[in-house]
Parts: structure tokens; sequence; C-alpha cells
């Protein structure tokens, strides 16, 4: 290892002259002898700030007549002059007066004493025990005014994260995430929608040191026209002066749906549809595709096997299993007096819960830094991922009818119809395109969901995130720097479908390959100063930044594809065909901060920032951005002074200011033709019209709010925000005569209100058992406040959902039912006028009647059936250490929702699908039952809400989940014989999503199918994935 | 020093980076833009070809404009034709009962209309703006003519629109028509427009029409000096100044009829079709033929039988328009199972049959109907003359029961012209823009309907679209 230092320190040139600054290191221990992790090292005087290592150990760049300021959540901070000393160890003491934690700001960081924007902080203590394979889950709860939804347990399947609530309806609402300062890609990275594939999943969780989520407009103003769906800012491990450590971090997981609902056997199942086909026609004796069966005269029948067995297929149990996930981070840190290093390398596996769902991760990480001289800095950074994920489900990306969504066919196919033959071939019909009858008088018409393991659906990344800084520190105070960071991503999808089944049959065999380059870099210099006069505190930065972001990609498709092994699109295909397409966008940025404080006891942050967009219409490129914030520490004044041994801190704050969203398409606002013909010449038609003045959507913050802390270990943070987001970019229809069409513009507003409460404390800290817990909740009310002239209402990816002013984004929108009739048995449905109707399935084609008897004449119209945003949510942590065993106990919760039980709808459709144990025993029998499921008549698909979405499967969403159990154990590696080596282990066990409480019915109330669109289209449950069970085992070990 | 040195160089850098002013210039790859398409001569000429592609509208649109529905909607409104089939629609536009609600006739049109009028005014601002001709890229004379052409296609939509949605001229001048839009939008923010009157739209197509610039431009497929001088002629003859209009039409000249008839229609492959009487038409190949039921064989041909010529009410239940010896009905009509339908487009499966729209016979009857209102003997001599070059091509003097030569008196040969007229261009988007022309009464009783409406009727004209109000706030209901 002191090679590899040595290495890079050549590397580097650096001249080792003497230095001024010098390194110093050092431990800190808590009162009872333990050490204390994640404490700040500060420098004083300057910005030079560090955090004490998992094992107490710190390392920091400092003058030798300098001094430490030592800090930490509940004690005191301390003061150390280093007087010329390179080691420096600290006792801390417990109870201190204030909380100073680091804050991390835009391009840069400060004391939590200092802040003033709102900001809410993950740690990686918080993080490490998750079996997630990604941070967006990992996040869920933890944060404040961070809501957080993982649609599925798919793998590959990215979260919805929303900051401070819907920050737009068609420009994106994914907050922008930072990573060691290089902004990266994130969300789905499958552009075609092959196999979803996680952005966020190329960062491994393990390298993550802390995740900080900047809200306010102050908190994001520096990052201007990206900032108004909040910024996500992850900092990553770095090395400490001292010994070289290594660590190794590993765990097994187990995983499960969370919840199927139970269907009916074979048995029930065919005696169920041969009575609905009683009620239809009088009989069950008849044929619904015009063949006899030689299982019988109905047309539905048992089938048995070859010994007399009859079959019974559990089509879950074909389609579901049990996943097996492990993570393996192996990590080398450490440093010299002037070069630190972090190195990891990290391997995951994943498969999922359904059959064919698998991911794949193996990824390296180097982050180096060292003090070339002493006014010279340099680092790199640099972090590499090959990852796969494959999936077969036909379910995802939205895809709520797909004949092959796994969730769907599991609970609907027939019960009494086999997966396989005997010999274990897939049990097909004639056509080899859909499922065999089976004893059946009917075809499915679906098609066989196990045939598709002989497909391929994949998506490859290979990805690089890197950074190369400079820093020039040439008078104190003073820092000139410039990084170069890098996002680049080769992506490779795959599809191909089995000549010899199913979908691939007809052509056949079909492949389908995208191949796409992701090429994003940016390059940021900025100047700091930073300067104390008396008690005026100054900070200022200035900085400039260009940005560059671009992407080509190539479709290759063809047919005549006989053999998987030809899926590349290399040789024997029959026919082809191919497309390709490329964009590039811009961004140049001025920006500049100025903090200052009088005794740290007023405090004043001012953001600017300046973009250019080459995205935007020619007259409006550039935009400006500001944030405000201002604090009073009033616990500081002179008043206090009674009170403060109680009441440790009080802080009021305020901020204000103008952020935006340019997510908008890279060329919307220019204006390009179309190729055509007129008489054989060739033609050019104005393809898209430009608006010269299409501009950013622009977000107006204000967050007002108070932190405090009292008896010396309680703090609690409140927050109220109200953010207006104007000049939305919508699609907006112009009038006809203007020749137009629609022109992509500016126009219509939103509203997001909220408060937020964070309150944490260390309930028993005793030097042997220490209990502490967090909890915060967030109040969240989102409303369209108008739409563009001429557009009344926006629906999402079908009429089941509506955006209209005066309501929250992405409403449900179904046709109004009033149960079931007791007297007849049959689904109530209203009229627009509030008629009692009755649907009379009995023939088989949908009739209405009226209380009257007669047949109704009218229309149905959808109404709007609820909001399908959470109002509140939020999580709740406890955490006990025991000797050497910790436990954790995370709880999470969400509600205020209402969803659509689309899997309700479907396990109750009397058609061939078979249904639900809840139909079995809940269908109306007779006059006079209050039943929940109508009288089956065979082949309805109106009453249970399939064709027709009925409002009596809107279910509130509330919920409570026991988010994470985990047990652990340290064990006591002081006493062990020092040349094993280990210096720290630890083991655990952990069960993710071990407890649900709610009253919604359907699979899970987190789930969302229309992953492709989840603001507009929000709240539906149709044919997904559940949530996963996963249960873990891990150790965590320093060498 | 040497740090000093080295922080002056970054601050240095960082001036120079930021002083790359086309960092943010990022033009659309492998798709043609706006700076590209006026930085080459073949691609301006694409950019009017695509106004000409507009006009006519193809299978890349979903509606077509004078090279099928609003060409047969101009029939549809007149008494020659029966469309009382609502297969191919239009059945609303022949019984006189388009809503502004209507969503298939109306609506479509007027968005057609309107985008080619755009597509017009943004070319003509863009010649202007991007200035080729300063850059040296095409010539001053090239330029004036595609601003010309741009200029005639924006005038004869303008034109078409009036015949639709206008009360006519010569019952008031001031009647309002539709928004005059002169120049390119391309942002929103211009919903708002007024309608203005017909007199002032009639005012711009004349100023509009540019023989001149359009000298030297001679394919019939686009537009050429004598095309715009009929545009320019019709115009007059619709503002009543008949003697400006003979001077007009006494310009168009080097046009013979030509004998064979059928030789007008069908599908003419070479480019640029030299037919001696043909003035404008618009081509159609298999690449750029008509959408699905959108083309004028769609409507009138046999095969379609959606709209027959109307033997009981109409031009044709008059016995000397229906002989035997009229090549107009011997050769260019045939009849189905119960009615008789034209030939003049026949094309429904690869609806490539080229669209008449200007022609020497038009010229000539024209001319006789101006000269036969200015009304003095000299002048009905000459109306006479032209009526008869037109009518003997078609019959031969020997066979027909009408003598001209006999008619004597304004009014009986202006009736002559009139019918002939309504003989000669059946079908060719003619009649209805006559009867409204002329303000005269839509008559239409047979069979099928017993329709009459006078000028002022709500009726008499296509109401504008719904659509438009509710985004044009100029508009008043």
């Amino acid at each position: 290892m002191r090679k590899f230092v040595l290495f890079i320190a050549a590397v580097l040139s650096v001249a080792m002259v003497h230095a001024q600054n010098k390194q110093v290191s050092g431990m800190v221990y808590a009162p009872d002898g333990t050490v204390v992790a994640g404490a700040t090292v500060l420098v004083e005087g300057t910005t030079t700030v560090t955090l004490t290592s998992v094992d107490g150990h710190y390392v920091i760049n400092a003058p030798q007549n300098g001094t430490l300021v030592f800090s930490l959540l509940g004690y005191q901070t301390q003061s150390v002059a280093i007087e010329g000393r390179s080691v420096v160890d600290v006792n801390m003491k417990e109870d201190t007066e204030v909380i100073d934690d680091v804050v991390v700001l835009a391009y840069g960081t400060t004391s939590a004493r200092k802040a003033t924007a709102s900001v809410a902080s993950i740690k990686a203590d918080a993080l490490k025990d998750s079996p997630s394979v990604s941070l967006d889950q990992m996040m869920q709860g933890r944060a404040s005014g961070v809501s957080i939804t993982t649609p599925n347990a798919g793998v590959g399947q990215a979260s919805n994260v929303m900051v401070r609530g819907v920050s737009s309806i068609s420009a994106g609402t994914n907050p922008l995430y930072v990573v060691d300062g290089v902004p990266i890609m994130a969300g789905n990275m499958s552009p075609s929608g092959v196999a979803d594939a996680n952005g966020l999943a190329d960062i491994n969780p393990a390298d993550i040191i802390s995740i900080d989520v900047l809200k306010d407009a102050a908190a994001t103003a520096l990052y201007g026209s990206r900032a108004a769906s909040g910024v996500v800012i992850i900092t990553t491990k770095q090395g400490r002066t001292g010994k070289a450590k290594v660590t190794y971090d590993m765990s097994v997981g187990a995983s499960n749906a969370t919840y199927l609902p139970e269907v009916m056997n074979a048995e029930q199942y065919t005696n169920f549809k041969n009575m609905a086909l009683v009620n239809r026609y009088g009989t069950s004796e008849v044929s619904l595709n015009g063949k006899d069966s030689e299982w019988g005269k109905n047309a539905f029948n048992l089938m048995t096997d070859s010994k007399g067995k009859t079959i019974d297929t559990n089509w879950a149990k074909e389609l579901f299993r049990t996943g097996l996930v492990h993570n393996h981070t192996l990590a080398v840190s450490g440093g010299s007096n002037r070069v630190s290093y972090y190195m990891s390398a990290n391997y995951t596996d994943q498969k999922g819960i359904v059959i064919g769902d698998h991911y794949n991760r193996l990824g390296v990480r180097a982050n180096v830094s060292g003090q070339a001289t002493d006014w010279l800095k340099v680092g790199f950074t640099a972090n590499y991922t090959h990852s796969i994920t494959e999936m077969l489900d036909g379910s995802r990306g939205g895809e709520v009818y797909a004949a092959v969504g796994f969730t769907r066919a599991a609970l609907i196919l027939p019960p009494n119809t086999p997966a396989y033959n005997e010999d274990g071939s897939y049990y097909v019909d004639a056509t080899k395109q859909y499922l065999g009858d089976g004893p059946n008088r009917v075809t499915t018409g679906y098609q066989n969901p196990v045939t598709t393991l002989d497909n391929i659906n994949n998506s490859k990344i290979d990805r690089l995130i890197s950074s190369g800084f400079v820093e020039i520190t040439p008078v104190k105070g003073l820092s000139l720097k410039s990084q170069f960071g890098v996002d680049y991503s080769k992506n490779e999808e795959e599809k191909f479908w089995t000549p010899n089944y199913g979908q691939g049959v007809t052509y056949p065999g079909y492949a389908f390959n995208v191949f796409t380059d992701y090429m994003n870099w940016n390059w940021t210099n900025t100047i700091g100063y930073s300067v104390d006069i008396k008690d005026h505190n100054i900070d200022i930065l200035l900085g400039q930044e260009l940005t560059s972001e671009g992407y080509d990609y190539a479709i290759l498709s063809g047919t005549g594809i006989l053999n998987k092994d030809f899926a590349g699109l290399y040789p024997g295909y029959e026919s082809y065909d191919g497309g390709a397409a490329r964009g590039k966008r811009t961004m140049s940025s001025y920006f500049a901060r100025l903090n200052y404080d009088y005794k740290s006891k007023y405090l004043i942050s001012l953001n600017y920032r300046r973009d250019g967009l080459s995205s935007l219409g020619a007259n409006s490129k550039w935009g400006n951005f500001w944030g405000v914030s201002a604090a009073w520490r009033i616990s500081e004044e002179g008043f206090w002074d009674d009170i403060r041994s109680t009441m440790n801190e009080f802080k009021i704050k305020a901020s204000y200011g103008t952020v935006g969203n340019s997510e908008i398409g890279y060329y919307n606002a220019q204006s390009y033709f179309g190729d055509s013909l007129y008489g054989g010449n060739y033609a050019l038609l104005l393809g898209n019209i430009g608006d010269d003045n299409l501009q950013w959507e622009t977000s107006n913050k204000l967050d007002v709010g108070f932190s405090m802390q009292f008896l010396n270990n309680i703090t609690i943070d409140f927050d109220y925000y109200n953010t207006k987001t104007s000049s939305l970019v919508f699609a907006v229809p112009q009038g006809p005569s203007t020749g137009i069409g629609s022109l992509v513009t500016n126009a219509g507003a939103m509203r997001n209100q909220g408060v937020e409460l964070a309150i944490g404390a260390d309930i028993i800290r005793r030097k042997n058992f220490v209990w502490n817990t967090n909890f915060n909740f967030t109040y969240a009310k989102n409303e369209v406040v108008e739409l563009a002239n001429g557009v009344t209402e926006i629906y999402g990816s079908s009429e089941n959902n509506i955006t209209i002013p005066g309501y929250s984004v992405g409403q449900l929108y179904v046709y109004p039912t009033g149960g079931i009739d007791s007297e007849t048995g049959q689904r109530v449905f209203y009229g627009p006028n509030g008629e009692w109707t009755r649907l009379d399935m009995s023939t088989g084609s949908p009739t209405w009647y009226l209380k009257d008897g007669t047949v109704y004449q009218g229309d149905f119209e959808r109404v709007r059936a609820g909001n399908t945003l959470p109002t509140y949510f939020g999580g709740w942590t406890n955490t006990f250490r025991f000797y050497g065993v910790d436990i954790t106990l995370f709880l999470q919760y969400s509600g205020g929702n209402w969803i659509y039980n689309g899997t309700g709808a479907s396990l109750s459709d009397y058609r061939w699908w078979n249904n639900s144990m809840d139909v079995y025993n809940n269908y109306w029998k007779e006059p006079g039952d209050n039943a929940k499921y109508p009288k089956p008549y065979y082949g309805d698909n109106y009453s249970n809400g399939s064709a027709m979405e009925i409002s009596d499967w809107i279910e509130r969403g509330d919920y409570l989940r026991v988010k994470n159990i985990c047990v652990g154990y340290t064990f006591d590696t002081k006493k062990w014989n020092k040349k094993l080596g280990i210096s720290s282990l630890r083991l655990y066990v952990q069960c993710q999503n071990a407890l649900t409480l709610t009253g919604y019915s359907g699979l899970d109330p987190e789930t969302n199918s229309m992953t492709g669109d989840m603001i507009l289209s929000g709240g539906f449950d149709k044919n997904t994935l559940p949530q996963a069970r996963t249960w873990t085992g891990g150790l965590n070990i320093t060498f | 020093m040497k740090k000093i040195f080295i922080g002056l160089m970054t601050l240095v850098s960082l001036v120079s980076m930021t002083s790359c002013k086309d960092f943010l210039e990022q033009p659309i790859p492998d798709t043609t833009n706006e700076p590209l398409v006026f930085s080459k001569a073949e691609y301006i000429e694409a950019n009017l070809m695509g106004c000409y592609h507009y006009f006519k509208s193809t299978s890349t649109m979903s509606y077509t404009f004078m090279g099928g529905k609003t060409y047969a909607a101009l029939d549809s409104r007149g008494d020659d034709v029966v469309n009382i089939n609502n297969q191919q629609t239009l059945k609303d536009t022949y019984e006189m009962n388009v809503l502004g609600s209507n969503q298939l006739e109306n609506y479509p049109t007027w968005v057609m209309a309107y985008s080619i009028i755009n597509e017009c005014n943004v070319f003509i601002d863009n010649m202007a703006s991007y200035n080729p001709v300063e850059k040296g890229i095409i010539s001053a004379e090239v330029a004036a003519q595609y601003i010309a052409e741009a200029k005639f296609l924006r005038a004869y939509t303008y034109y078409v629109l009036c015949k639709l949605y206008s009360q006519p001229y010569c019952k008031n001048p001031e009647s309002p028509a539709v928004p005059l839009r002169l120049t390119g939008l391309k942002a929103s923010g211009n919903n708002d427009c007024p309608l203005s009157s017909i007199g002032k739209i009639y005012e711009q197509i004349i100023a509009d029409c540019n023989p001149t610039a359009l000298a030297s431009q001679t394919l019939k497929t686009r537009a050429t000096a004598d095309a715009a001088r009929m545009l320019k002629m019709r115009v007059e003859m619709a503002m009543g100044k008949w003697s400006d209009a003979i001077v007009t039409g006494s310009e168009i000249t080097g046009y013979t009829l030509v004998a064979d008839m059928t030789t007008l229609y069908g599908f003419f492959e070479e480019k640029g079709y030299s037919n001696s009487e043909m003035i404008f038409i618009l081509p159609m190949t298999s690449m750029d033929s008509p959408n699905t039921q959108s083309s004028v064989a769609d409507y009138y041909s046999l095969n379609a039988q959606v709209g027959w010529l109307d033997t009981e009410a109409g031009i044709l239940s008059k016995e000397a328009y229906c002989l035997e010896a009229d090549q107009r009905i011997s050769a260019l009509t045939e009849w189905g199972e119960k009615y008789l339908y034209t030939k003049k487009f026949t094309n429904i499966g690869t609806k490539t049959d080229w669209i008449p729209q200007m022609r020497y016979a038009e010229t000539l009857l024209n001319l006789a109907e101006c000269y036969a209102n200015v009304g003095d003997r000299e002048s009905l001599d000459k109306a006479k003359a032209a009526l008869k070059t037109v009518r003997e091509r078609a019959i031969p003097a020997e066979s027909d029961i009408l003598n001209i030569d006999e008619l004597t008196g304004k009014d009986a040969i202006l009736e002559a012209v009139y019918n002939e007229r309504r003989a000669e261009l059946i079908c060719e988007g003619i009649r209805g823009a006559d009867i409204a022309r002329r303000g005269e009464n839509f008559v239409k009783k047979n069979s099928f309907v017993d329709i009459n409406i006078a000028p002022g009727d709500s009726r008499y004209v296509w109401p504008i679209p719904d659509s438009e109000y509710a985004y044009n706030n100029a508009l008043e209901k």
C-alpha cells in the first residue's frame, strides 16, 4: 500500500516542500472510552472540515498554529490548539450546548449552526444495513419533505423521488443528483424500455458517506435552472490519514412477495365458472371455442395427469419465486500526510421475486486526493460500473394490459390447465403462441407465461462517473478550484422473442437491439474567499460552469432470428430494420454566493445563478435564479442566558427565491422541418414550430422555520414551505387560424405547500445502553392552479387519471358506482345526473336498467374519485445499543391518497379468468344478500371494473410499514488476538418490509403500475408486481 | 509568486472560456432547421415545395385541400353533383347544413387553409430575414419568383376561404369574411385576429398576384404568370370589375383548347405536364397521393359511388347540355346502376389523378362572362365568340342544338355562358364558387333534397369553426 501511495504522489509530481499546513490526525473518544464516529473536525477560521471515520479517526490539513474545532450532536463542541502537534486526540464531553454538524451546501459546506437554508441529511449510518441495491430506495422515510415511492419489487425499478411535492406536470419531477460535484443521470436508463435499468443503482450505496437533500430556494439556488425539484447531493467516502484500513461488508438476503391474493383452485374454479355459465345460458354444457373436450361436456372440466392426479396449477408458484440477493463491498482506505485514498470494489447479484428477474453489478471506485504543496491540492474520483438488468415480466414500464404481465397471469390463468406437459415441455396450443385449452372448451388467447423463459430482455450498462480537480490556495482564505467531471454510459438493450413460442412465433423469431451512448460532462470553476473581520464572518463564492449532455442511439431489429445465439443480430436474419437519433444540450452558468454572519448570531446568505441553456427559445436562453435566506440565533442573545441551560439553541430562519426546471425536450424551442414531396419533388414542411420565448418552468419558493435544541439532547426542526411553480411547459393548442397546431410553450401554474417536522433525541445515553430516536413528518398539499389556455384537463396514460385546476395532479377518474343491488345482485352505476341504474349482464351485452325497470338510455361519465398523491408521510427510526448488541427499528408511513384497486377488478372478472377466494366467498347468491361481488354471469367484464373502471374499487392508500428491523452484534475485538488483524466485526440480521398495516385490499398501497408516468397516472394498481419482503444477514468487518 | 501566477492563469482561463459564444447553439442534428434551409438553394426551393404540398395536401395530412376534399367541397355546395352519401362526408356541405362544430368538413378545411397560409407567410418572412440573395445563395430574380409563388398560394387559399365562409361581395363588399393573416407566426400569443371584410381580402389577393415576378416560371404544376392572372381575373369578376378582368384575361395568351378533352384528366407522369390548355394543375405521384377517402376520385368516380351528377335538376337536365354528341358527355361521363358519374377523376386505387385548377377553357368563359356583362354590342359579339370556341371544341357545330350566333341580348348570352361554365367545368371546383360570386340562391331540388337558400341566410356560408371562437378573442359570435 505504501508503494501505491508513493506512486500516486509521484504521478502527481508533487514537490514535497516544507509546508505551512500539515496533516494533523488523531482519535476522537466519547466519555465512555468508545470512539466517536461522524464527528466534525473543522480548522477554525477556514472552511476545511472533515468527519471522523467509523473507528473515530480523523485526518485534516491545518496550520501548525491553528485550532481544531470538534463537534457532534450530543457533545460539547471543543476547540483544541494544535500547537505544532501532528497527532491530536480528543475526549469529547457529553451534553454540549449546541448542535454543530456539517451541512452540505451547493458547491460547499457549512456548519449546522450557521445553516440558514433547508437541507435534510441522511448519514451513512442510517443506510448501512439496507439490502437495497440503489440509494433511492434507501432514502425512503429518512428525510422530511422527501416523498419516495418504489412502485414494485422488480429489478431495475427506479423509485419516484419528489422533494417538496410535484414540481412539474410535463417537465419531470425528479431532483437533480450530484455525486461529488458531478451531476449524474438518474431514473430509468433504458431509453427504449426493453428492460428498465435504474440509473442510481450505478452508485454503490456502501461507498456513500452522506446524502443531503437541498430543499428550499436558498439551498438550491446555486443549481439554478435545475433546482426546482430539489437537489440530492451524494458524498462518497474519502481516505483518512493513518494506517491503511481494509473493510469488507457483505450481506445475503432472500425475498418474497409481501402479498398475493389467494385464488380459486382447479375444482373451485371449474365449479364457479360452470355456475356462471348456468346463470347466463341455463346450462354449463356449452362450448365457447366451438370445440369438444375429452375431459367433459361442460365448458370447464377437470383434467388429470397420467397418474390420475387432478391438474391444479398454482400459477403464482410457476412465476413467483424466492429472490436471492447478495452484496459485497471490499474497500481499502488510508492516507499519508499528503495523500489520501479510498478504493473499493463491489459486486451485487440479485435474483428477483419472479422468474427471469435478475440484476448483476460489478463496480469499482477510486477516490484519491493529494496536497501537492501547501497551496495546491489535487484530487481524482472514478466510479466504473458494469451492470446487467434482465426481466421477462411483460408488465414493466406501465404495460398494465400486457398479456404476459406475470402478476396478472399468476392470478387469473386457469388453475385446471397445466403450465408444463409431463415431459417438461411447455403446455401450449397448436399454434404454440398461446396456452393450451386444457380441459376447457374455452380458448384463453393468452400466452403461457412460462414460455417467456426462452426469450431475452435485458439492459447492459457500462458507466463511468469520474472527476478531477485542482485547488489552489494562494493566500489564506482564498481558494481557486477547477473541477472537471464526466458521466459516460454505454447502454446495450437486447430483446429476443423465440420463434418457438408466444409473441415470436409469427415473425418467426424477433430480435431488437438498442445501442445508446450517453455523454455528459461538466466543468466547474470556483473562487472562494473567506474572511473574518472582528465579529463579521464573510464567505464569498464565485463560480462559472459549463455543462453538456448528449445521447446517441441506434436501433436495430430483425426477424427470422431462429436461435437465441443470434439475438445480438449478427448473422442469419431474414429482414432487418434500423433507426438512429442523437441529441445534445449545453448549459453555461455563472454563480455567486455571499454568506455573512455577525457573531454567528445574525446570518444571511445571498445566492445567485445565471444559466444559459441551449434547449430554450432564442430570446430566453438566459435566466436568473436566486435565493436569499436569513436566520437569527435567538439563543445567542444576552436575554437567553438564563434559559440556555435548558433551551440550548433556538434559531428562526426564512428563505425565499426563484429556481427553475429545465427538463424539457432538447429541441422543443427550435423550428425544424419535416420531409415530404410535391409531385415527386423534395419538399420541406415546417415540422416543429419553436417558441423563441420558451423558458424554464419557474418555482418561487418560500420557506420559514425554526430549529431548536433543548435539554441538551432533543432537537426539533420545523419548516413551512410554499412553492408556486409557474410558466409550466405545455404543448399548448393554438388558435386554429394561426396555422400552428400546438406549440410547446410556457403556461399554467401549480402550488405545493407543506410543513415538515423532524425530531431527534438521545433518550438514553449511558456507557452500555444507548437509545436514540428520529422521527419525521411531512404534510404536503399540491394544487394545480391553472393549465394553459385551451387546455381544460390533462389525462394520464389513460382516462383513469385526470389533472384539472383546483385539485392535485393525477386525480383518479372513474365511473361512479354504488355497490351491489341486493335485490338483483347487479352492480349499481350512477348516471351523470345521479340516475340510479343497475347493470344487467345476463345476456352478455351490458344493459342498464332504471329503478322502474326501463332501460336507461343515457351515457355514463367518469367522475373525479380521489387524489393519488400522499398528503402526509414520514418515518420513525429507533436505535438501541446495549453492550455489543444494536437494534434498529425503522417505521415508515404514508397516506391521504387513494388507489384504484385494479388487481381486485381483474380478480373478479367473470370471463374465463380465475377469481379470488374473496369472490368465491362473497358473491351475490339470493335476494337480500349484501354481497361484495355481483351475481356471476359468464363473460361479464363490466360489472367488476375490467372494461369500465368503477369507483367501487377506489380505496384509501394509508399505510404504516415496519420498513426495517435490524439486530446486530459487534464483537469486542479489542480483546482478540492482534494477529487476527481484525479491528472490528459486526454481524447482523434484518428484515425489510417486515409488516404493513393498511386498509388497502390490493397488492400493496405503495404499488404504482404506471411506472412510466407516475405523476399524472398515479394511484393505479393493475397487473404489477407487489413489494418484496427481504430477510438479510450480513457482516461488516474491518482489518 | 508562482501560486499567484497560477491563480491568475486560472482566472484568465475562466474568462477566456466563457467567451465562447457558440456553446449554447445546438441546432437539432439530422433534421433540417431554418438556418440550414435558408443556406442552400435546393432547400429553399424544397421549402417552397412544402407550401405547394400543403396547398394540395397529401398522404402526410389527414385532410386534403385543393388536391382533394376542399376542391370537392366547392362543387358539393353547388347544384350539379349530388352528395347525400355520408360515407366520405361532404353530405352536410351538399345539404347546406355545415355547423361550427363540424369536425369532418368545416374544421379541417379551416385548419388546412391556415396551415398553408402560415407556411407561406413564414417562408415569405424567412426570405426577408435570412436574405439568401444578399448571401449569394439565390439570385434576386429567383427570390422574387419564389416569394410571388408563395404569395400566389396564400392568395388562392384566401380566395377559397372567401368562397366558403363569406357572404357575396356583390351583395356587400363589407361582409365579414375570415381573419387576414399576412405575417408568419412562430410563437404563441397570436390567437387573436379579427375578421377582415371580403373586400379587403380581395384587395389583398389582387395585390398578391404578381405575374411579372412569375414570368420565367413555366412549370404548370406551380404558379405561372398566367395562373396569377387567372386568380386576379376571378377576383376582379367577383368584384364586378368587368373591364379590369377583361384586361387581365386578355393577357393570358399562347394557349389553345385541346381537341380530345380526356387528355386533360388522369395521371400525368412527366413533371410539369405541358398541355396547351392547362394553366395550373396539382400533380400527384404514388408517393404523394391523397390520404384514404380524400382524393377527388373518392367522391366522384363510378367506383366510389359517393357523389353523382344531378341529371334531374342540374345542368345535365337541360337538353342542350346532355347531348350525346358532346364529348363532355360521351367521353367524360359514365352510367352506373342508377346514376351518372363523371370520368374526370377515376383512379380511386392509386389516387394519382392530377387535379386541374385553372385551364384556358375557363379563361375563355371568364372573358365571355365579362364581355357579356359589359354589354355593348361589340362586347356581346366577343362574348359569343369566346363561348363558341369552348362549346365547339366539345360539340361539333353540326350536331349542336344550341346556336350561339342566334343568341341576342345580354341576358340570353349571360345565361348561355353560365350554363356552359357548368357543363364545361363540372366537378372542377368552380360551380359552388360561381353561385356565391354572383350572389345567386343555392337551389337544389331533386328526389333527394329541396333546398333554396338566399344570400344573407346564415346557411349560405360555412360558419367559422367553434374552436376558432374558443381561442380567437377578437371574434364575436
